[in-house]
């Protein structure tokens, strides 16, 4: 089983990235979403068919470089990808966000091959 | 997908004429990517070249407004303004939904404000905030009888309109500036 965990307090957004994941032809089995890091943690800890994570940076309770980092204590970077996926698109945040332990950066807008991109060997 | 920004010393110098053209170039860049079935020629051509040196009115039939305020060294909102059926028509196409799918009230204002807020922070990433100490908003509903949106306490300076034509219907995207930011420019 390999499943993708989208975190964005947007739901608009979370939609978007779901069909969006459709649209790359990538193989997976599905898609949880959660609202925010603190959630996103919960939904972790509960399903280790999670292969990778798709984050916002700017989210309320526990943002994406919180979230990344608090990850990084407890999953190597080899066996739980994270992918930013933000419209932060400063070179301070995304060396920030690599610096933390994200093994990708997506700025919004972005197109289906930037997803696919990001996420190819995670699921590969 | 990370975009080159423009050095502080040139975002300094942006005048009200110079930030439109940014934002034109930033409603291009989410549109190409985020609407996905609208024909990117139609959606993103501004219609006709002129814009407005001022907003002295409310373009008639636009019934929904978003805004999403920005704050750093220039301070102001970034603006859509849409009719029921263009609005309609941004949602379905940013949510790509099938045309036999209910479209709820909610899902059309969280559309339009993703929508400006995807702007905004492509605006904040290009033009505003190449150090990062600009603060965007979170989208905000725009009383649409009010001809500029309301930045607090902060005087309006001045606000640029470019309208944009889909099928058959239009939006417009809008940039305003605080005085304060106008006097230091």
């Amino acid at each position: 089983m390999k499943k993708i965990l989208v975190v964005d307090d947007s739901s608009t957004m979370r939609k978007i990235i779901r069909r969006t994941l459709r649209q790359t032809g990538l193989a997976f089995d599905d898609v949880l979403e959660a609202e925010n890091g603190i959630e996103a943690l919960s939904v972790l800890a509960g399903d280790p068919a999670i292969r990778v994570v798709l984050s916002d940076i700017n989210m309320p309770e526990m943002n994406g470089i919180e979230l990344v980092t608090q990850l990084r204590t407890q999953h190597d970077a080899t066996a739980l990808g994270v992918v930013m996926v933000t419209t932060e698109g400063g070179e301070a945040m995304v060396k920030t966000a690599m610096e933390r332990g994200a093994n990708g950066y997506v700025t919004k807008p972005f197109t289906p091959d930037a997803i696919k991109d990001a996420l190819e060997v995670h699921l590969g | 997908m990370v975009d080159t920004p423009l050095s502080p010393e040139a975002t300094r110098q942006l005048a009200p004429e110079e930030l439109i053209d940014v934002l034109k170039d930033c409603v291009r860049e989410v549109f190409v990517s985020m609407l996905f079935s609208f024909d990117a020629g139609d959606a993103c051509e501004p219609e006709g070249d002129a814009i407005a040196p001022a907003l002295p009115s409310e373009p008639a039939g636009f019934d929904c407004g978003i805004e999403v305020e920005f704050s750093g060294a220039v301070s102001g909102a970034v603006v859509l303004r849409a009719g029921r059926q263009a609005a309609e028509e941004i949602t379905r196409s940013m949510l790509m939904m099938e045309p036999d799918e209910v479209l709820e009230d909610e899902d059309v204002v969280d559309a339009l404000g993703e929508c400006v807020n995807l702007v905004a922070g492509t605006l904040k990433t290009r033009a505003l905030d190449p150090l990062g100490t600009f603060q965007l908003a979170v989208p905000a509903s725009l009383n649409p009888a009010s001809v500029n949106p309301a930045l607090g306490d902060r005087e309006v300076a001045s606000g640029r309109r470019q309208v944009y034509r889909l099928s058959q219907c239009s939006f417009s995207m809008e940039i305003w500036t605080d005085a304060a930011s106008a006097e230091e420019a």
